[in-house]
């Protein structure tokens, strides 16, 4: 995505992609927690529904898609394993993480310079020495094995 | 992931329609899970009939019109997706439209790995490590 200048309009693909992928972070955290809670504390949908006062079917819906969750039903369901969210963590993209190093196979066969990314903070050494790209291999290699 | 390239095309087409760009921004986004999420929930990924064939289907399905990236997994959690349908343009499971699909994903396939075979299963963990538990899905007897 191209950084904004003033009053530049965003793109509809753009604010189609962030609001899918806000919903899916949040869907995805969701269920997770609620995975692991009703597996650790053995509750069924059944459970949660009567701690709601809803149908469990409304439940399962839920749970489903992104789609079907509202702020409100979000609290609703972490409230049924007695749990709350805190507000959401807000990054300027200019702050966010770089990403992954490309791998020098891909890199090659889209004729891509891969160079700058040995010397990023995340592939320093130690010592203060930039690892190699093939010390960086080894490392992820030993890491993964 | 890997992205075979109409596919690629598709979602790094310029903009023009509206409705199709909010539709691909949004499959984009729901790629994306599967790189980026620690969980996969059963509603996401999805062995297509015949097992044997090793195809996969990511849904997509908000909002209208619901897409299926098909695709098959050399490994692990890497999941080359071939092509993609229109859910709404496949009609129901034992349509023809459903079994060109699938062959022309294990075709794709084939063109790219010509000796490399997919995973065969029917296990999701063994093709995606975050799949979720499905017992919070189920309702225990």
């Amino acid at each position: 995505m191209k950084s904004s200048t003033r009053n530049e309009p965003k793109t509809t693909r753009d604010l189609a992609y962030y609001r899918q992928r806000y919903r899916n972070r949040v869907f995805s955290k969701l269920v997770s927690f609620i995975a692991e809670q009703s597996e650790r504390k053995k509750l069924t949908k059944k459970d949660i529904a009567e701690r709601l006062n809803k149908d469990p079917g409304q439940i399962s819906r839920l749970l489903n898609q992104p789609g079907n969750l509202t702020l409100d039903t979000i609290s609703d369901l972490l409230l049924a394993f007695d749990a709350e969210a805190e507000p959401p963590e807000i990054i300027l993209f200019e702050d966010r993480r770089p990403p992954n190093y490309m791998h020098p196979l891909i890199a090659r066969a889209l004729n891509v310079e891969i160079e700058d990314q040995l010397t990023t903070e995340s592939s320093v050494a130690a010592e203060g020495k930039p690892l190699s790209f093939s010390e960086r291999q080894l490392e992820f290699e030993a890491t993964t094995s | 992931m890997f992205v075979a390239e109409n596919l690629w095309n598709e979602l790094n087409s310029p903009e023009g329609d509206p409705e199709w760009d909010d539709r691909i921004g949004k499959l984009r986004a729901d790629l994306e899970v599967f790189v980026v999420e620690a969980t996969i929930t059963p509603k996401y990924l999805f062995l297509l009939y015949p097992a044997g064939d090793a195809v996969w289907e990511i849904r997509s399905s908000r909002d209208d019109p619901s897409l299926r990236v098909l695709g098959l997994f050399p490994v692990t959690d890497v999941f080359v997706s071939t092509n993609y349908a229109r859910r709404d343009n496949l009609g129901g499971w034992q349509n023809r439209a459903w079994k060109e699909i699938k062959r022309a994903a294990r075709a794709i396939w084939r063109n790219l790995f010509p000796t490399y075979d997919p995973i065969v299963t029917t296990n999701v963990n063994e093709v995606c490590s975050g799949a979720s538990n499905e017992i919070f899905y189920k309702e225990r007897a």
